[in-house]
């Protein structure tokens, strides 16, 4: 609740004014404490609002109940907004914007529309099935409907995915050929269609609405970590593990192999003690689950975690706290952007021998991943690795990504890649692949 | 369509006024023209570099006399990149800030998802000119670049837009 009162005119219909004193009374009508009280019921056809950080004027409005509450009749304001941050919310002001959006189904191919339309018929016939299945289910005791919803997601769960795969397939038809301006318009025609059935995903519900303001945040990479079937019914569970099964998804998983074992090897040849150990990006850090499982001796390390999202690092530290720790912790709540801006870095955080960034340069334009990459190496101590991880641009989950999660990421060739360590000194640069062959590793090693 | 462009770079130091800024833009259009854009592009870029020097003129912090803004284009075969740096006071809540934004535009698939979802929140507020966020939604709407930036090692704002020539996703 709104406490701050603010001096007020009132004008009423006849241009006199009544002076007052006005507060939210709720989050869509004002409260009136008048010098003198005007007759009940009176229409104001506008409102001086003496605000501190600027006046603001009002639109018609009338008091209502015991003569101090006023609604507004013209326009919807957001009261809250209006008295504590002296800014005018109309809630209908987006109202004026509709036909921009509209205007957005132009120019969609014929092909898509026919294919957006088949698979909203095919996708509402397999939920009703679904969902009716379950209603029965729900009027059983606990145990025999969830033993009888596992019966239906392994009879029928591997059918509706060859359904999803085979469209995915056709999406891909159709839109292989498309400028990046045609993809944006039919990927926001897409998800505007299938709305309802991306938010029957609880995964795919997260990456369009980016709660944390961007894709990929620890929620959703904790998701396909997890690899779990999620919500309550089976059509929601299915839709959820549907994308967290798909290639990119898979080689996320990957990386709990595979940076262990770059990590093993490096420590195994090195002399280093403590040997130290940074993660930019580095999301709930689950590899640090298999890193301390495979029988490193976590007194040998010293961890430093980066991340730019503190509930990213609250998660880091959980898995930490699963796992045992190593010798020492560092959590740093920083973005790489701005971490560049430190000349000092390496005398404050020492070196590293080991440095990984995985899911972050996905993220990064050239200008600024050649930075980052730059002064990440800057970091290394001699003999030390840097390990960088970035999807090709031949990622077979492109468009399920693009189109249905809106997860885009900068995608590179190896020639691109390999480029942005161009020009570091006394440096071995290599580009491998995963096994899915949707994600490259970048090494780069410092001379000794 | 796979087109060649011709790789080029070009670097500049301009002083931070508008009269410098606005001197560029011809020139420059012609610059990318020749490296092989079509008319559009070409004028879409010139109008991204010309908008990234504004922002730098007004956002800059200009206290001394020899204070200037870089400039540098790059055109190679696959992306024209357009790189503004100018000096800034170390204010780590309006570069988060600046860190947010980009990185929640340049989450949506559609750049003009972005420019709407802003708009949906401006377009019902009384913002002050500056702080709606909405520029940097326009620039990457119109003329569908990528932004993003880093602050240099000497303390200065380097903010980059990238368009993708003929991405060809297949
Ligand atoms: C896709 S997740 C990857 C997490 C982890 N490395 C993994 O592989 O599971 C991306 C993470 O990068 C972080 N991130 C993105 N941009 C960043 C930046 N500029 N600086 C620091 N962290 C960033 C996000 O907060 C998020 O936790």
């Amino acid at each position: 609740m709104s406490t701050t009162e603010v001096h007020a005119e009132l004008f009423d219909e006849a241009g006199l004014a009544w002076p007052g004193q006005v507060c939210a009374a709720s989050a869509l009508s004002l409260r009136v404490r008048f010098a003198q009280k005007p007759p009940a019921g009176s229409v104001f056809s506008r409102v001086v609002l003496h605000h501190p950080s600027r006046p603001l004027t009002l639109t018609r409005c009338r008091l209502v109940g015991d003569g101090d509450q006023l609604v507004f009749l013209d326009d919807v304001y957001d009261c809250h907004t209006l008295m504590e941050q002296g800014r005018l919310k109309n809630l209908l002001g987006f109202f004026n914007e509709l036909p921009l959006v509209l205007a957005q189904r132009n120019d969609i191919t014929e092909g898509f529309r026919g294919f957006v339309a088949d698979l909203i018929y095919d996708l509402t016939v397999y939920k009703k099935f679904f969902d009716e299945q379950d209603r029965a289910f729900s009027k059983e005791a606990p145990h025999v409907g969830a033993a009888a919803q596992e019966v239906l997601l392994r009879r029928a769960g591997p059918e509706f995915f060859r359904f999803l795969d085979g469209n995915l397939d056709k999406l891909s038809e159709l839109v292989r050929e498309f400028t990046s301006e045609q993809h944006e318009r039919h990927g926001y025609y897409f998800r505007q269609q299938l709305w309802p059935f991306i938010l029957g995903s609880a995964f795919m519900e997260r990456t369009n609405l980016k709660p944390r303001g961007y894709a990929g945040d620890a929620t959703m990479m904790q998701m396909i970590y997890d690899d779990r079937y999620e919500g309550a019914w089976a059509f929601n569970k299915l839709m959820h593990r549907h994308p967290v099964q798909h290639p990119a998804a898979e080689a996320v998983r990957n990386r709990r192999v595979l940076i262990p074992r770059l990590l093993r090897q490096h420590l195994d040849q090195s002399q280093a003690n403590p040997f130290r150990v940074l993660s930019v990006a580095c999301g709930p850090a689950r590899e640090l689950e298999d890193i301390f499982q495979g029988g490193v001796d976590p007194q040998r390390l010293e961890v430093t975690l980066l991340d730019q999202d503190d509930e990213a690092l609250a998660a880091a530290r959980s898995t930490i706290e699963r796992v045992g720790a190593p010798k020492k912790l560092t959590l740093v709540n920083d973005s790489v952007r701005t971490l560049l801006k430190e000349r000092a870095v390496a005398d404050r955080w020492g070196r590293f021998d080991f440095i990984y960034s995985m899911g972050m340069f996905d993220y990064l334009t050239p200008p600024v991943a050649k930075a980052v990459l730059a002064r990440l190496y800057e970091l290394l101590a001699p003999g030390g690795a840097l390990v960088v991880g970035n999807y090709h641009v031949k990622n077979p989950s492109r468009f399920y990504m693009a189109y249905w999660l809106d997860w885009i990421l900068y995608y590179r060739t190896e020639d691109e890649l390999g480029a942005l360590a161009s020009g570091l000194p006394d440096a071995t640069v290599k580009v491998g692949f995963d096994d899915t062959g949707c994600q490259m590793f970048l090494t780069v090693e410092r001379g000794p | 369509m796979t087109r060649r462009l011709q790789h080029k770079r070009i670097e500049k130091r301009l002083p931070p006024d508008w009269e410098a800024a606005k001197r560029e833009w011809a020139p420059l259009k012609a610059f990318f023209a020749e490296c092989g854009l079509d008319a559009n592009e070409a004028y879409a870029m010139a109008m991204t570099a010309s908008e990234l020097l504004e922002n730098a003129i007004k956002y800059g912090t200009w206290t001394k006399d020899d204070e200037f803004i870089s400039l540098a284009i790059e055109v190679s075969s696959r992306a024209v990149v357009v790189e503004v740096e100018n000096p800034v006071v170390d204010d780590p809540a309006a570069v988060r800030q600046l860190d947010d934004r980009i990185q929640w535009m340049r989450g949506f698939q559609s750049p003009f998802q972005a420019y709407v979802e802003r708009l949906k929140q401006v377009s019902s507020q009384s913002y002050q000119e500056g702080e709606s966020g909405l520029g940097l939604c326009r620039i990457a709407y119109e003329a569908r670049c990528l932004l993003d930036f880093y602050v240099t090692g000497s303390g200065r704002l380097a903010m980059s837009a990238v368009y993708q020539v003929g991405v060809s996703l297949s």
